[in-house]
């Protein structure tokens, strides 16, 4: 296992010494993709316990098929199968309730304390909210929230156009701002 | 508000914002309180719903877990010993040499089957043990297991270096056979660094507490504890132990080809480069082998790690193929 740097290969220079048998290039495709797509595993099963266990099967199907598979863009492939595995978990088990407490948590961990005095109710309030929008408004806008993966990469997981992907996303932000202001709080 | 200024804002907030749309942005907001106001609402709602997702905890394991999964498939490393066979394999040697009771009095069971898992020089893999146990196994190394632990406890055979992380369970302990000396564990994760060529053994531990027992017929055994960021070296030739603090990270993080060595003859330095890169690496001259260097290593290429050693020492070396030869 000689260490090039594997990191400034592109996804598909990996893929292809994937298709040799190179452990590396999985291990290099892993760290690259892992986080992206555990976190978007969630928008579907919202259990990061679940997702982190449905990433690590994708992978070994990716490694178990390498040959077989003709894939010809990486990212793209990734993000389809996971959201695929995700939907095929929903099936058999029932999506947890996200309980509010979770997000405190969540909040206190990364806010520094004037965040918290100032944003932590807006914040927290925002989380449950999205919570409640309509199903492809939510996808959307948490889809766009991953680094990793923009409105084109959105718009072929949905089965949307770019120019939806872009409207819908409009109409998230703009549902969630009424949600806020007729739940009487001002932020 | 119109869908241009949620674009312009979104595209703000990820700073990919044109310095010409930045300027329409600015004057729609200074033009209205209102636009202020709700300026600032999507941008908290753009940021609060980044905080939807959590950081996942179990990368490691589920790469171990990957790992193991390609190595069950790769037949030519792994092998299985059916213990009731004796197989005269070396690490089964050792065993019986020592004397351990509960082997010997074993009757033959088809149950027990162990797995053998051997890392040539330039390997390194990880795989999980039947306790979800993980280990990560060096290059030029072997680990024994039996397929199910024993109900009182977990032995595991190692000869070579491993780094382990152990999941706890009170009620059976996890054991790792080293020669003469046995490592003992409830849950914690460490180093064990046992090379037979070598005439040191060295525990280095990162996380929990572990008891180490040399014992040698005849003699009363000999217990040392460890807490984190504590190594114990023992002289296999004398029984002499050294217990000294250490950084566990640099230890352990082999892994990652990186290497640290504190006060180390040349001799050693080229003996775990060879075996984690397999290269021959000769150093004729016994005066410049006992040299003794500090450096680190990280993920450094290996053309770059010789020329630090030779400079280091003073030397110079010719490197054709796979065979380096240092020299005065």
């Amino acid at each position: 296992m000689k260490p090039h740097n594997y990191n400034v290969f592109s996804d598909e220079e990996l893929l292809a010494l994937l298709h040799q048998d190179d452990t590396l290039s999985l291990q290099t495709i892993f760290s690259r993709y892992y986080t992206p797509l555990t976190q978007f595993s969630t928008i579907f099963t919202k259990d990061i316990t679940a997702s982190e266990v449905l990433i690590s099967d994708l992978f070994i199907k990716l490694w178990d098929n390498r040959k077989q598979l003709e894939i010809r863009l990486l990212k793209p492939y990734l993000f389809q199968s996971a959201k695929n595995l995700s939907l095929n978990h929903l099936k058999k088990n029932k999506p947890l309730l996200e309980p509010l407490e979770n997000h405190e948590t969540l909040l206190s961990e990364h806010l520094t304390p004037f965040e918290i005095l100032t944003n932590r109710e807006s914040q927290q309030r925002i989380l449950s909210l999205i919570n409640l929008l309509p199903e492809r408004q939510r996808e959307v806008l948490l889809m766009s929230r991953i680094e990793q993966i923009d409105k084109t990469n959105i718009a072929p997981l949905l089965g949307i156009t770019v120019r939806t992907v872009e409207t819908t996303l409009y109409q998230a932000i703009k549902s969630l701002r009424t949600l806020l202001s007729t739940s009487g709080e001002k932020i | 508000m119109e869908e241009l200024y949620y674009q312009l804002i979104t595209e703000y907030y990820h700073q990919t914002i044109t310095e010409r749309d930045l300027t329409i942005l600015q004057e729609w907001v200074a033009s209205n309180p209102a636009h202020e106001t709700e300026f600032r609402e999507v941008i908290l709602i753009l940021d609060a719903s980044k905080r939807y997702y959590q950081e996942p905890v179990s990368q490691e394991n589920s790469w171990a877990k990957i790992t193991a999964h390609i190595n069950q498939n790769q037949q030519p490393v792994r092998r299985k010993f059916p213990f009731a066979k004796l197989g005269m394999a070396a690490s089964l040697l050792i065993i019986i040499s020592l004397g351990i009771t509960h082997y010997k009095n074993r009757k033959a069971n088809p149950q027990n089957q162990f797995t053998e898992i051997i890392n040539p020089y330039g390997q390194q893999s990880s795989f999980i043990l039947p306790d979800s146990s993980i280990v990560y196994l060096n290059a030029g190394s072997k680990l024994k297991y039996p397929k199910h632990f024993k109900s009182n406890k977990r032995l595991v055979i190692l000869e070579g270096e491993a780094f382990f992380d152990v999941r706890h369970q009170t009620i059976q302990p996890f054991i790792i056979q080293t020669g003469k000396v046995s490592t003992t564990v409830l849950g914690t994760s460490f180093n064990v660094k046992a090379f037979p060529k070598e005439s040191q053994i060295a525990v280095t531990v990162k996380t929990g507490k572990v008891g180490v027992v040399f014992k040698e017929k005849n003699h009363p055994a000999v217990t040392s504890f460890l807490l984190p960021d504590q190594q114990l070296r023992i002289d296999t030739k004398t029984g002499k132990t050294n217990k000294n603090e250490i950084s566990a990270e640099a230890i352990c993080d082999w892994r990652n080809y990186r290497m640290v060595f504190y006060n180390a003859s040349l001799k050693e330095i080229t003996t775990t480069i060879e075996r984690t890169y397999k290269l021959d690496i000769a150093v004729k001259d016994p005066a410049l082998a006992a040299i003794k260097v500090t450096t680190s290593f990280n993920k450094t290429p290996v053309d770059q790690m010789l020329k630090t050693l030779a400079a280091l020492t003073g030397s110079q070396y010719t490197k054709s193929n796979n065979t380096i030869i240092f020299y005065k």
